[in-house]
């Protein structure tokens, strides 16, 4: 058996200040962590949005991840997003190997909040030869 | 030199792939992170509250489904409630196994989706009325 211990690392709110302070520092443990406190708490959850967006296509696949993460909380804890767009991310993103299992997860998230279905947006990215 | 991030996450990948649904697996110890300004000690509005022993419901978790890494556990030290956790990082040092940084929230059983009490019934901790065995 195998036994870890590490204390708690709180994911605390976070004002916008310091999450620009997070993203530009280019490390890709404070960018993950950024955008996770901007979605689990707001209050700008369209900021959240948007950054989680952006992020979807970083270069790290910790920030990839967690942006997925970040997308699926928005939509759970704010109940609004801009469905069109999320969808479309997290669908290009069930193409990623790396990052599949949050992508999914997160589809499951704004699927049963927003009352959306991942298929039609798959069908369409189909048509687009995505 | 520094290994590619791809290696270090097909290690973690197939650490993970070994453990089958429904099952505990080896209970090396997942660091659960608190969420101490959204989840807070009750539920207010869509914002479920946080766990009371989330490192515990967090040891005895189950994964959800094989292709995610997010979890499902119960914490026994408040009420039976049953909590969701997902996966943010690795940590410091991601080489090691287990070595995997959680948050969790408190969910309700009419709440869960489908997947998350197919997970619960299958590994035997609820019953078909979502009540915690």
């Amino acid at each position: 058996m195998t036994v870890q211990t590490r204390g708690y690392e709180p994911m605390d709110p976070i004002t916008r200040v310091q999450a620009e302070k997070m993203f530009a520092s280019g490390d890709s443990r404070q960018i993950l962590r950024a955008v996770l406190r901007l979605s689990l708490h707001g209050p700008d959850f369209a900021y959240a949005e948007r950054k989680a967006l952006e992020l979807c296509a970083h270069p790290d696949v910790w920030v990839r991840r967690n942006a997925a993460t970040a997308l699926g909380h928005v939509s759970r804890v704010h109940g609004s997003v801009d469905v069109d767009a999320v969808m479309h991310a997290l669908v290009a993103l069930l193409d990623d190997p790396e990052v599949f299992g949050e992508a999914d997860d997160a589809l499951d998230d704004v699927e049963h909040y927003m009352k959306t279905d991942r298929r039609r947006y798959m069908a369409a990215a189909k048509a687009a030869g995505l | 030199m520094r290994e590619p991030e791809g290696e270090k996450d097909e290690f973690a990948a197939n650490e993970a792939d070994t453990e089958p649904l429904g099952a505990v697996g080896p209970v090396w110890r997942r660091t659960y992170a608190a969420n101490t300004g959204k989840h807070g000690t009750t539920v207010r509005g869509r914002v479920s509250r946080e766990p009371r022993n989330g490192q515990e419901a967090l040891d005895y978790s189950i994964r959800i489904k094989e292709s995610s890494h997010a979890r499902i556990g119960i914490d026994h030290g408040d009420d039976d409630a049953i909590v969701v956790f997902h996966r943010h990082d690795l940590g410091e040092f991601p080489e090691r196994p287990g070595n995997e940084i959680f948050h969790g929230y408190v969910v309700v059983w009419s709440d869960l989706r489908q997947p998350m009490k197919n997970a619960l019934l299958r590994a035997r901790m609820v019953n078909l009325k979502g009540k915690v065995l």
